[in-house]
C-alpha cells in the first residue's frame, strides 16, 4: 500500500499518511493536482505558509516499468498564480516509488525564515528534518558535493535540491534533480516551484533506496509480460529506438528552422540562419569530439536514452547536453548560434536554480529592449549573471519574460498566464498555439505535444498553418500527456504507444498487473481528464478565465516570416477545449 | 542563356549522419529537368535510404515524396525519428505512406 509523507514545516513534524483510497489509482501528475486542489486555497500567497509542495512520482514509480521513472513536483505557481505540475527526470521518482511513497507534502513555513532544511528519507523509510543553514545561497552542484560527502560509503541515493534562485523567491525558479551519475542537472524547471521549495526553507530532499527491491506486484507474471511488450515498442520504433538516442532531443532544432516554426530573436522571426550551428547533428559531432557521452538515460529504467553530456574543448563536464527547448531559448531567440556559450547558459541556470525556457525568453525579451545585442552571448552570460550580483537589472529579469517586458517597454512579451512560451512559433505550428493558451501550466510545449503531427504532417489532415482540426488535436494530447505525466511515463513514449497498439495495451496491463485494479484504454484517457479537471477548477478558482486562455496580441497581428501568417484559432474555439471538464468535475464531485 | 537556380537539398537527423560517415555533403544544389521531378527522385540520385524518410519540406512545408520539386526550390529530407506525439492516433502516418506508396506506382503525385 503506498503512503505519503506529510512534512509540516511550521512545527517541523514528518507523519507518514496512508493514500485516500479515492487516489488509490493516482500518481504523479494526478496526484500533485488533487493534492493541490483539495488542499490549497485558490486565493492563497503561493509563497506564503497556506501553499503545498508535493512531490509524487508516478503510479508505475519505482517498478521496472520503462521510461516510467518521472517525478511530478506541484503546488500553485508564483509564475502564472494558477495550479502547477512541473515535471522532471532523474533518480528521485524511482527511489521515492520503491519505498512505497506516493507523494512527499511540504506545508507550512519555518518560523525561522533564516533556517535551511533538507529532509532525508532514508532506505528503512524513516524520515528526518534537519537544519543545513550553511548551505545557503549555494547551488545546486555544491549542494550536490555536499551531500555526497554526507553519505555512508556505498550508498544509493537521489536529491532534491534548490539553489539560489528558489531561495530568493524568484518566479524563474527551478527545482533540480540528480540524475544516474549524481549530477544535479535535471530540471523541474517552469512555474516558479523553486521559489515555493525556498519559502518552505526546504534546501534539499535525500532518498535513499540502497537495498530496497521494487514494488511487489499483484500479478508478478503478467507484468513482466507487459513491461517486455512496452519495453521492446520503444526500442523498436524510430523516434524512442533511432532519432532520439542519436539526437536527443535537439534533433527538433533544423526541422522547426525548416518549417519556420523556430521562434527567433524574441519571436520576431520563424527561421534562424545559426540554427544548423546549433542543430542536434552538430551538437552530437561537437559531443563526440570532446569525448562526451551522447547518450544515457537519465533515470533507473529509461530505454530511449535521449540524455547526453556537454563538455569543454578540454573535455570537462559542463552540464548535461542542453536539451532542444535550452538550445532555442539561448540560442536562436536571443540569436546566438555558439554551443559553448549556449552549454555555458545552461549550467549557470542548473546550478543557481532557473528555468532555461523561461530564462532564455527573458533574455530575448531583454535583448529586443536593445539594452544588449541580439546575437551576443557573452553579454547573454554577464546578464545571467547579474541575477544574482544584486544589480540591475538582475532582480527584474529573476521574475521572467513579462517581468522584463514590462520592466523595459518591450512590445512583444511572449507568455500565457504569465509563463514563458517555448520553443515552437504557434503561428506556424497552430495546435501548439491551442495547447499554449488553453494549458492549466501556462505556455507549455509538454502539456499536449502536437510537433510532430504538425510539422510532419506527411499527407495527413491537419495543416500546421491553418486553425481548422487543431482543437480537438490538442484537446486529445493534453488529456493524453496527463495520463502519462499521472504513471510517470516519459512523455517520449507518446510515439510508440500511438504508432504500436500493443505499446498502448502495455500501458493499461502494467498498470492492472501491478496494482491489482482494472484499467482499459478508457481508463488511461479518464485518469487524464480527472487530473485535468482539477487543474481547471483550480485556476478557474484562482481567478483565471477565458482572458488567461489567449495568446499575446501580436500573435494575431504580426506575420511570421517566412510564411507570413499569423495564428488564426478563434476564441471561441478556444474556449472549447475545455468543455468535457463540467462532466468529468460531477463523477469527482468536485466543483 | 540565364542561369538556372538549382534545388537546394538539406539532409537531417540520421540522413545527415548517414551523408557525414560516406565523406558526403549535408546541403547540397541539384539541378533538375524544366518540368521538375518528384522528391523521391532526389532522394533517389542522392542514394538516400528511401525506407527511413518520413517526409520532405519543400519551401519550408511537409510533402510526401512524391511532390514535385522544380529549380529554385529549397527542400529537405527528415528522416523517421523525429520527437514528438504521432500522426496514427489522427490516421495521418498511414496517410502519409500510402500517398508516398501510390506515387511509387505511377499514380499521381501530390501536387
Amino acid at each position: 500500500m503506498r503512503h505519503s509523507l506529510r512534512v509540516n514545516m511550521s512545527d517541523l513534524s514528518v507523519v507518514r499518511e496512508e493514500l485516500p483510497a479515492k487516489w488509490a489509482r493516482y500518481g504523479g501528475r494526478a496526484l500533485t493536482s488533487a493534492i493541490v486542489f483539495t488542499e490549497v486555497p485558490p486565493q492563497a500567497d503561493p509563497l506564503g505558509p497556506e501553499n503545498v509542495l508535493v512531490v509524487a512520482p508516478g503510479l508505475l514509480g519505482g517498478t521496472n516499468t520503462p521510461n516510467g521513472g518521472r517525478l511530478s513536483i506541484g503546488a500553485k505557481s508564483p509564475l502564472t498564480g494558477g495550479i502547477k505540475e512541473s515535471n522532471s527526470g532523474g533518480q528521485a521518482a524511482n527511489a521515492l516509488g520503491r519505498l512505497g511513497i506516493a507523494a512527499v507534502i511540504f506545508t507550512g513555513k519555518p518560523v525561522d525564515p533564516h533556517a535551511y532544511y533538507m529532509l532525508t528519507i532514508e532506505a528503512d523509510g524513516s524520515a528526518v528534518l534537519s537544519r543545513v543553514d550553511e548551505w545557503a545561497g549555494a547551488g545546486n552542484y555544491e549542494v550536490a558535493d555536499a551531500v555526497k560527502a554526507m553519505r555512508p560509503e556505498g550508498d544509493r541515493y537521489s536529491t532534491i535540491t534548490n539553489g539560489p534562485a528558489g531561495e530568493a523567491g524568484l518566479k524563474a525558479s527551478g527545482i533540480a534533480v540528480s540524475d544516474m551519475k549524481g549530477y544535479p542537472n535535471r530540471f523541474a524547471g517552469r512555474g516558479g516551484l523553486g521559489a515555493v521549495m525556498g519559502s518552505k526553507g526546504l534546501k534539499a530532499i535525500v532518498v535513499s533506496d540502497k537495498g530496497v527491491a521494487t514494488p511487489a506486484h499483484a500479478d508478478k507474471e503478467a507484468f513482466s509480460a507487459a513491461v517486455k511488450t512496452f519495453s521492446a515498442a520503444l526500442r523498436e520504433h524510430p523516434v524512442s529506438g533511432q532519432g532520439l538516442p542519436t539526437y536527443g532531443t535537439n534533433v527538433l532544432t533544423n526541422i522547426l528552422n525548416e518549417a519556420g516554426g523556430l521562434p527567433t530573436r524574441n519571436f520576431s522571426e520563424g527561421s534562424f540562419e545559426g540554427a544548423e550551428a546549433t542543430s542536434g547533428e552538430r551538437q552530437r559531432e561537437i559531443t563526440l569530439e570532446r569525448g562526451g557521452d551522447v547518450s544515457h538515460g537519465c533515470h533507473t529504467g529509461c530505454v530511449i536514452k535521449c540524455s547526453r553530456y556537454w563538455n569543454d574543448k578540454d573535455g570537462n563536464y559542463v552540464t548535461k547536453g542542453p536539451e532542444y527547448e535550452t538550445i532555442w531559448a539561448f540560442g536562436a531567440d536571443c540569436g546566438v548560434d555558439d554551443l559553448d556559450d549556449i552549454a555555458e547558459l545552461d549550467r549557470i541556470c542548473g546550478d543557481m536554480g532557473l528555468d532555461t525556457i523561461e530564462m532564455g525568453a527573458t533574455i530575448g525579451v531583454y535583448m529586443d529592449s536593445g539594452a544588449i545585442p541580439f546575437g551576443d552571448g557573452k553579454a547573454a552570460i554577464a546578464t545571467l549573471n547579474s541575477i544574482f550580483d544584486g544589480s540591475e537589472p538582475g532582480k527584474v529579469l529573476g521574475d521572467g519574460a513579462e517581468a522584463t517586458g514590462l520592466a523595459f517597454n518591450v512590445a512583444r512579451i511572449p507568455v500565457v498566464k504569465h509563463q514563458a512560451l517555448p520553443a515552437y512559433d504557434p503561428r506556424s505550428v497552430q495546435g501548439m498555439g491551442v495547447t499554449y493558451a488553453t494549458s492549466t501550466m501556462g505556455a507549455d510545449h509538454t502539456a499536449g505535444y502536437t510537433v510532430a503531427t504538425n510539422i510532419l504532417k506527411v499527407g495527413g489532415d491537419v495543416d500546421p498553418l491553418k486553425p481548422e482540426g487543431q482543437v480537438e488535436l490538442s484537446r486529445n494530447l493534453q488529456i493524453a500527456t496527463a495520463m502519462l505525466d499521472a504513471f510517470g511515463l516519459c512523455i517520449f513514449v507518446a510515439f510508440p504507444i500511438l504508432d504500436i497498439p500493443e505499446a498502448f495495451t502495455a500501458i493499461h496491463e502494467m498498470a492492472q498487473a501491478h496494482t491489482g485494479d482494472t484499467w482499459d484504454v478508457d481508463a488511461l484517457l479518464q485518469l487524464g481528464k480527472e487530473t485535468l479537471a482539477y487543474e481547471k477548477l483550480f485556476n478557474d478558482a484562482a481567478g483565471m478565465g477565458a482572458k488567461d486562455d489567449r495568446l499575446p496580441e501580436f500573435f494575431k497581428t504580426d506575420a511570421l516570416p517566412p510564411h507570413k501568417v499569423v495564428f488564426e484559432v478563434s476564441d471561441a474555439d478556444l474556449d472549447s477545449v475545455y468543455d468535457f471538464v463540467p462532466e468529468v468535475a460531477k463523477t469527482l464531485g468536485i466543483s | 542563356m540565364d542561369a538556372v537556380s538549382p534545388v537546394t537539398v538539406r539532409m537531417f537527423g540520421l540522413l545527415y549522419a548517414a551523408r557525414r560517415e560516406a565523406g558526403l555533403p549535408t546541403t547540397v544544389a541539384v539541378e533538375v529537368p524544366a518540368g521538375g521531378t518528384t522528391a523521391r527522385q532526389i532522394a533517389r540520385d542522392l542514394e538516400l535510404d528511401l525506407n527511413i524518410i518520413e517526409g520532405v519540406f519543400v519551401n519550408r512545408t511537409v510533402y510526401d515524396l512524391g511532390h514535385r520539386v522544380v529549380n529554385g526550390d529549397r527542400i529537405a529530407f527528415v528522416p523517421e525519428g523525429t520527437p514528438g506525439p504521432h500522426r496514427l492516433f489522427l490516421g495521418l502516418y498511414k496517410a502519409g505512406r500510402d500517398t508516398a506508396d501510390a506515387d511509387e506506382s505511377g499514380a499521381s503525385s501530390s501536387d
